[in-house]
């Protein structure tokens, strides 16, 4: 398992709740309710290395998809 | 031969709410990657998608890639419970690596336009093209069926366990 899925998995994001964060190399590199604007940053802090990139989903929202 | 068997995690995103299950998914568009956490959803047709990300993670040209007319309006008239012919015109699609603009309705009853358009999803050791739905929206990636649980020979959700596994 990649260490940025392992830190995605075990740590609490819920203080991003709405957003969508970047995570490179164990660390929280952007976060923005817009995808654009959170890739955007991503890519400037990564300098070329992979990132994770999720949704932290709204906390009083139940998923019905 | 032996299953295959590729883990996946169940993951609360706040204290005291339901774990759901994600899949370590990576997605490859040309030389282009990106590394997306994805519900696993048994209920979604297809993998579905933030088109932004394929714009600007993957650097994916929808307009570009449009597919001919004709291909369009086959999908929109295709019987897509014949399998077999439906199959055959995924697979058309992703050889030609077209895009296919639509909208869709999710369960929820909201409705939203994207392309269907392939891209090389990656979960472990399972590594194939599949047809996504790009939608105008911005929702949590998805697993679904068509090009990923319908090439396993089993999916297991353990929640007790909190995990999971897909049997290729």
């Amino acid at each position: 398992m990649e260490k940025e899925f392992r830190f995605f998995l075990n740590k609490d994001f819920s203080k991003y709740a709405g957003s969508w964060i970047a995570i490179c190399e164990e660390r929280i590199v952007s976060s923005n309710k817009s995808i654009n604007k959170a890739i955007k940053t991503a890519k400037e802090k990564c300098g070329g290395k992979k990132f994770l990139f999720a949704k932290i989903p709204k906390g009083n929202q139940a998923l019905i998809l | 031969m032996k299953n295959l068997k590729i883990d996946f995690y169940f993951k609360s995103h706040r204290p005291k709410h339901v774990p759901i299950p994600i899949a370590n998914a990576k997605f490859k568009h040309q030389n282009n990657e990106s590394l997306i956490p994805c519900l696993i959803d048994s209920g979604a047709d297809f993998c579905t998608v933030p088109i932004e990300i394929g714009k600007f993670m993957l650097n994916i040209d929808f307009e570009n890639k449009l597919a001919p007319y004709e291909i369009r309006r086959e999908w929109q008239d295709i019987d897509k419970s014949d399998s077999k012919k439906f199959n055959g015109l995924v697979e058309k699609i992703i050889e030609n690596q077209y895009a296919i603009p639509n909208s869709i309705e999710c369960a929820c009853g909201k409705g939203s336009s994207g392309y269907y358009c392939p891209v090389q999803i990656e979960i472990g050791v399972f590594k194939k093209q599949v047809l996504v739905f790009w939608i105008n929206s911005n929702v949590i990636p998805l697993i679904g069926r068509i090009g990923v649980f319908d090439q396993m020979k089993k999916v297991v959700f353990d929640t007790k366990k909190q995990k999971g596994q897909f049997y290729l």
